[in-house]
């Protein structure tokens, strides 16, 4: 509403309007959630898995009709028949793989390529697939990515692993010797490769963010992989801080209790020093723990708030302030609960955690959505998402 | 019927329709009338048949969207008022949302589910794991063997230094008491598998201290599915004087291969995976990977015994007293105590051999020792 003077910039004003923003507000219950989860899980394992992608469109209905975006819900519409044949697919090709290479590594050099060379279609079809079947105010979203895109975006990721592959065949081939020269670039190998997981991860993301679309609104992410590579290494410091403070810990607490030990078992030295030794095997394996299980929620808070802070169209902004403090308490909690719990809390903790995560996230609008539409005449959209989305209903998470 | 809402009134329930072109929504009243869905509103009127519409599922939080096969939906922001109409209006709910919406009937779906993830780790993983062995040929197993003894001796083997002539002597017993034991061998089950025996010793520990022992096997016997079996030079040395012994130690890790347990195994572990995956993979990898480490143990716990009953069929076959084996257990636990010893003298600080035998006793890696001497000494009487 507009209540500026008629005048030629008032009426201009008008025609864009204040922008609004629309809150995420996510309504999933945890206990309504232990319901719908074991409920379907028992149908699940009785049906040997097939009746798997109900129990996921089931799941997924669930999460989107309460997740609001202002005051409307997301809906989700993919059929689970259709997304059985998706899912036994995906299922054949991931056994197949793991069962390959355990009987020759030739078999499983071959099952690595047939997988390196669909795994980027596969992937489009499932994001097609995904976007196709979301709508927002019964307006279907699209994902309008090429499949020449997505082997751009993800085949470096096998270039790689096809290198370190095909050296490890190179030495079962050479009586298990490395070939001579060869052991720097074990060395060196690893590192290029953990130098270059910014880049891929950007890569990957700018490929699904660049292709997002709502009616004549298509995203693209504004960022380039520098930003990415700040998050990884603030990732390193943060690990880095954790295992020195760890450390320190360790050699206080085991220095005091290897004293104490062997004060209370007389004078046996090598005793006390034997259950001391025990107790840094053990504080060094917690230390790693802790500093995995901080920089996890460490990457993926940062990086959240990065990529959708940058992602962006016409008329569409997203603001993400998920706070990292607060990603890692709720991520502790539910692993305590899980482990305390026997995997029970599980539904709980995925009700907690897309709550935390959707509730940080708000997307502003320079337009009234109620005048958003949908591209072409109506069912257009859905029906080219139909036919690529899917042969198959490939629905792969990421 | 519903009288607490003036919007149902006479079967009817005012909601927003979306036509799936434009974001704005319409208030429309929706009606069922036999087979058919109306949609009135302004300027709008609208014949779905109910079996086109993709009902939503009653639950208590979140709104109520009905997608319409045209890609239309129509959108009730009170749920309890979209219930109750939808009772008023004769639609059934599927016996599934009955369920979760009960707290009893999620408890009886939650006792279920414990009593068969129960009894299928008890009966349905071991059966799975024996029918897939009725339809994986022994090739396989072969197959896998060799896979498995090429990235042995590629990194944790080493050539054995045990003169030729004696893996010969050890050869031919071995071969003569499987021979002899083949022949009295009632059914074909009973016989023992062709083998390949093979002698080896360990990569060296890496500045193995005093008081651990010095390679990373020690003295040990395994076997490949297809019957690669292994001896290190180190066993040979501990049982020096007691072939009837290593006979018996073989004859275990026949038995290994002749109840083909790497391949049950193999597929156990599969199947525990996906279906741990399943369950949990959503939140994580590694959480998922728990109950696949831990339901393996109790699986080899008992694959061990097996090995142990071909053992004693072994030496009973050949004359052997199956009491023997003791020796074994005997002659490692001496080797133990002198490694503690040694370790105790030097003032060693190292404990790698120490935390593997924790390590072994939290996981149920073997049974306990007693067990399985107390094992082959009724098997002796």
């Amino acid at each position: 509403m507009d209540t500026r003077p008629l005048e030629p910039a008032g009426m201009l004003g008008a025609a864009r309007p204040a922008p609004q923003t629309l809150p995420v507000r996510f309504s999933g219950s945890g206990s309504e959630y232990f319901r719908i989860w074991i409920v379907n899980l028992l149908l699940t394992l009785v049906t040997l898995g097939l009746y798997f992608p109900w129990a996921k469109v089931r799941r997924l209905r669930y999460f989107y009709g309460n997740t609001r975006i202002g005051e409307h819900p997301l809906a989700f519409h993919g059929s689970p028949s259709r997304m059985l044949r998706g899912f036994l697919l995906v299922a054949a090709l991931l056994i197949l793989y793991s069962v390959a290479g355990r009987f020759s590594p030739t078999a499983g050099a071959i099952a690595f390529l047939v997988i390196a060379a669909i795994w980027p279609a596969l992937f489009r079809a499932g994001q097609r697939f995904r976007l196709a079947n979301t709508s927002w105010r019964g307006l279907r979203f699209r994902f309008d990515g090429t499949t020449a895109g997505a082997y751009r975006a993800m085949l470096p990721l096998f270039v790689p692993g096809a290198l370190l592959f095909g050296m490890f065949a190179a030495i079962d081939a050479e009586d298990g010797r490395p070939a001579r020269g060869s052991e720097a670039w074990f060395g060196l190998l690893p590192i290029a490769l953990l130098a270059l997981v910014p880049l891929f991860w950007w890569m990957l993301k700018k490929y699904q963010h660049d292709h997002m679309a709502l009616g004549v609104n298509r995203t693209g992410l504004h960022t380039g992989p520098g930003s990415f590579y700040l998050v990884f290494f603030k990732a390193l410091g943060v690990s880095a801080m954790v295992g020195i403070a760890g450390g320190l810990g360790t050699a206080v607490v085991g220095g005091l209790g290897a004293g104490l030990l062997a004060s209370l078992r007389g004078p046996s030295l090598a005793g006390g020093l034997g259950a001391a030794t025990l107790a840094l095997i053990g504080a060094v394996l917690l230390v790693y723990l802790a500093a995995v299980a901080v920089v996890r929620p460490f990457i993926s808070a940062r990086l959240q708030n990065l990529v959708w802070n940058a992602t962006r169209s016409a008329d569409i902004r997203f603001e993400s302030v998920l706070r990292f403090r607060a990603l890692l308490w709720l991520t502790m909690k539910n692993w305590l609960l899980i482990v305390v719990t026997l995997g029970f809390y599980w539904p709980f903790a995925a009700i907690a955690m897309a709550r935390l995560r959707l509730e940080a996230v708000s997307v502003s609008s320079a337009v009234d959505p109620a005048d958003f539409e949908s591209r072409g005449r109506k069912g257009a959209d859905d029906a080219a998402g139909d036919a690529a989305g899917d042969l198959f209903g490939i629905d792969i998470g990421l | 019927m519903n009288v607490g809402s003036a919007s149902s009134a006479n079967g009817a329930l005012t909601v927003a329709y979306f036509d799936g072109v434009s974001g704005r929504p319409r208030p429309v009243q929706i009606r069922v009338d036999n087979t058919l869905l109306r949609i009135d509103g302004d300027g709008l009127a609208l014949r779905v048949a109910l079996a086109d519409v993709r009902w939503p599922e009653r639950t208590r939080h979140g709104l109520r969207v009905a997608q319409l096969a045209d890609g239309g939906m129509l959108q009730a922001p009170d749920a309890l008022a979209w219930d109750a109409w939808a009772r008023g209006s004769g639609l059934n709910e599927s016996l599934v949302v009955k369920a979760q919406q009960n707290w009893r009937a999620t408890f009886a779906a939650a006792a279920v589910l414990l009593t068969m993830a129960a009894a299928s780790y008890v009966w349905g993983l071991p059966w799975l794991g024996r029918t897939a062995l009725a339809v994986l040929p022994p090739s396989a197993d072969r197959a896998l063997g060799e896979a498995a003894q090429r990235s042995l001796e590629g990194h944790l083997l080493r050539p054995s230094q045990v003169p030729a002539q004696r893996q010969q002597a050890v050869r031919a017993a071995f071969a003569n008491a499987v021979d002899r034991a083949n022949r009295r061998a009632e059914t074909p089950a009973q016989r023992l598998p062709a083998f390949e025996l093979n002698f080896a010793t360990s990569a060296p520990r890496p500045g193995a201290a005093t008081g651990t022992p010095r390679t990373q096997l020690g003295a040990n016997a395994f076997a490949l599915p297809g019957g690669i079996v292994y001896v290190t030079d180190e066993m040979l040395e501990l049982l020096q004087g007691r072939d009837d012994v290593l006979i018996g130690v073989l004859g275990h890790e026949l038995g290994h291969v002749q109840r083909r347990h790497g391949m049950r195994l193999l597929v156990q572990a599969s199947v525990l995976g996906v279906v741990s995956s399943s369950v949990w993979g959503d939140f994580s990898t590694l959480l998922a990977a728990v109950p696949v480490l831990l339901g393996q143990s109790a699986y080899s716990r008992e694959f061990e015994r097996e090995a142990d009953r071909s053992a004693i069929e072994l030496l009973r076959a050949n004359g052997l007293s199956p009491a023997s084996m003791v020796e074994l257990f005997d002659r490692l636990a001496q080797q133990r105590q002198a490694l503690q010893t040694a370790r105790a003298g030097s003032g060693a600080n190292r404990a790698d051999g120490f935390g593997a035998e924790l390590l072994g006793i939290a996981l149920a890696n073997h049974p306990a020792d007693a067990e399985r001497i107390q094992a082959f000494r009724d098997a002796a009487r």
